[in-house]
């Protein structure tokens, strides 16, 4: 997508997408969706219901959705190239 | 035996502090006499620096005595609204809003938030203002430092080292290896105490249930006291709108951090911020579950504490020999420490680089010598108004976070839209400021808030006002603009 008249620097479809999935991960913050406001559940009979699913997005949904926004953003290891403006 | 114990906690402290003074001594011999050596490392760190410089900069001591006071008092809610939103917005910045300042400052020679604002806006003052209220909100944090410090010293070796000496002596660290080392010493430093600290908490993350009799008795101990304890009921902090609204606040506030927002330009290349943010999680993880667990079992095990940040350090005195207070209190320092040089070098460069160098004509080595005294001018007085302040870490976390928050979007909306100008930056930054003194001050009714945090409603009126008085404002950096779309050309985010 040309966005050499846009308003906005450099925003491509792809990135849409990114905030769409970042939107979802900020619904997902809040776990009464699943019922868990007021769960007095324990797996493995000692951890709060809460936590477990607080480390689950922890550890696998953020990871995930991280990943997929490393892999959008184009490494700059040519450092020359940025000082020099090229 | 209980009086060499005793003896033995101030000895092992004092040993860990000539460790840390050492840390940042071998750094000085590597730290250059140039601008951009000791304010920005020659943005040379690589991942593990320069994880250890954000991630131990950002957890300060709200994560070792904070954490397990949330645990204690409120149960694991505490986790959830603190730690889910750095490991996924934050994180998400830092591979966003991170590589595009750090373009800008590798490009332009930026150090500064200030410089970047005013070269991208094409501006003299309009980063005097965003530097002076960055320097606003950064004082109170440098004085909390102190103070924490003060409070764990006096705490925990039973008022032989008094509150006025702790924080001096921690000042006097401090002041050593950031004078000397600047941000080489200080990353160096924050690499070594932020493994202290993350070593301390899976250790006693893993003894301490253990010494409870197992998780699963340490768990119902709790439920004996507070069945809530286990979720998030019947606490205000943690009701949707509040949780939600909190959870936006810490990230947003976090990237407008200097002393977080200056080291997104030291990285080598934009592969060690996008590593930093990968190791996000996994960090927080091994910082955070463990001090709201410890805080949560010892709801348990002590009952209810009249002050919950007493948690961790009554835990460890109840549950381990007398000398292991020690030990807590190094990764006590350790956590205090590595944010407090931060934020002292990011007060310095402040001053130097938006002030000193913006308006007067010295020399790259004046600067350094410049940046050098006022971080022993800082610190003094920081320590000085540590003596006499009552104020908490609590009080001062959560205020000073909404001032940042409502710096951000007049901050960062530049590197991102070519129609934003100068104006629109002005009216944002004043009315950020000045809305969130009135509604402290009480002149907004809380209900207009809709049970928000003050800062989310306070945001969307403030963007409205940016874009606004940009659009019906003529632009005054349309040439600059260009460049930097030039510049950030690839980089879809």
């Amino acid at each position: 997508m040309d966005t050499s008249d846009s308003k906005v620097m450099n925003i491509e479809r792809d990135v849409v997408y990114i905030w769409i999935f970042a939107f979802v991960m900020i619904v997902l913050i809040e776990s009464s969706i699943f019922g868990l406001y007021g769960s007095e559940h324990l797996v493995f009979g000692w951890l709060p219901i809460q936590l477990a699913y607080d480390i689950f997005y922890t550890l696998v949904l953020a990871p995930v959705f991280l990943y997929l926004v490393y892999r959008q953003t184009p490494d700059i290891t040519d450092v020359e190239s940025i000082e020099e403006g090229n | 035996m209980t009086e060499i114990a005793q003896a033995l906690v101030p000895i092992i402290v004092l040993l860990y502090l000539v460790l840390v003074v050492a840390v940042g001594y071998y750094a000085t011999r590597h730290t250059g006499a140039t601008r951009e050596e000791y304010f920005v490392a020659s943005r040379t760190f690589g991942t593990v620096v320069l994880f250890f410089a954000i991630f131990a900069t950002h957890m300060t001591a709200v994560a070792l005595i904070g954490g397990p006071s949330m645990g204690h008092e409120l149960g694991v809610g505490g986790y959830g609204i603190i730690a889910i939103p750095q490991v996924f917005l934050f994180a998400l910045a830092l591979m966003t809003i991170g590589v595009r300042v750090w373009k800008a400052g590798k490009r332009y020679g930026h150090i500064t938030p200030s410089q970047v604002l005013n070269h991208r806006l094409n501006s003299r003052y309009l980063g005097l203002l965003l530097m002076g209220l960055l320097t606003f909100w950064t004082v109170p944090y440098v004085l909390v430092g102190l103070q924490g410090s003060g409070v764990v010293f006096e705490g925990l070796t039973d008022g032989a080292i008094p509150y006025w000496a702790g924080s001096l002596i921690i000042a006097v660290v401090v002041g050593l290896y950031v004078t000397a080392g600047g941000m080489r010493g200080t990353g160096w430093t924050n690499a070594f105490q932020g493994a202290v600290f993350m070593a301390f908490l899976v250790i006693v993350g893993i003894l301490v249930p253990l010494r409870l009799g197992g998780p699963t008795a340490a768990t119902e101990a709790v439920i004996e006291q507070s069945a809530t304890h286990v979720n998030r009921a019947e606490v205000p902090l943690f009701e949707p709108r509040m949780w939600v609204s909190v959870g936006l606040l810490i990230p947003v506030a976090s990237v407008m951090f200097p002393h977080l927002y200056i080291r997104f330009m030291t990285g080598r290349s934009t592969v060690q911020l996008k590593n930093t943010a990968m190791l996000y999680p996994i960090a927080a993880v091994i910082v955070w579950i463990p001090a709201v667990l410890i805080g949560f079992w010892s709801l348990g095990h002590l009952g209810p504490l009249d002050d919950p940040d007493f948690a961790l350090p009554m835990m460890m005195v109840e549950l381990f020999p007398l000398w292991v207070a020690g030990i807590v209190l190094a990764a006590v320092l350790a956590a205090i420490m590595s944010s407090l040089d931060g934020q002292v070098l990011a007060l310095s460069t402040l001053f130097t680089q938006d002030v000193v160098e913006e308006f007067a004509d010295v020399s790259e080595k004046t600067e350094v010598l410049l940046g050098r005294v006022f971080v022993v001018l800082i610190l003094a007085a920081a320590w000085i108004a540590a003596q006499i302040t009552t104020e908490t870490v609590v009080d001062v976390f959560l205020f000073a976070s909404a001032g940042y928050a409502l710096i951000f979007f007049p901050a960062v909306a530049p590197l991102y839209w070519k129609g934003i100008n100068s104006y629109g930056v002005y009216a944002g930054l004043i009315f950020g400021f000045v809305g969130l003194w009135v509604y402290e001050l009480g002149w907004i009714p809380e209900a207009l808030t809709m049970g928000l945090h003050v800062f989310l409603p306070l945001m969307v009126v403030q963007v409205a006002i940016v874009v606004v008085v940009s659009l019906a404002t003529p632009s005054d950096s349309a040439d600059v603009a260009e460049d930097y779309d030039e510049l950030y050309n690839g980089n879809m985010l």
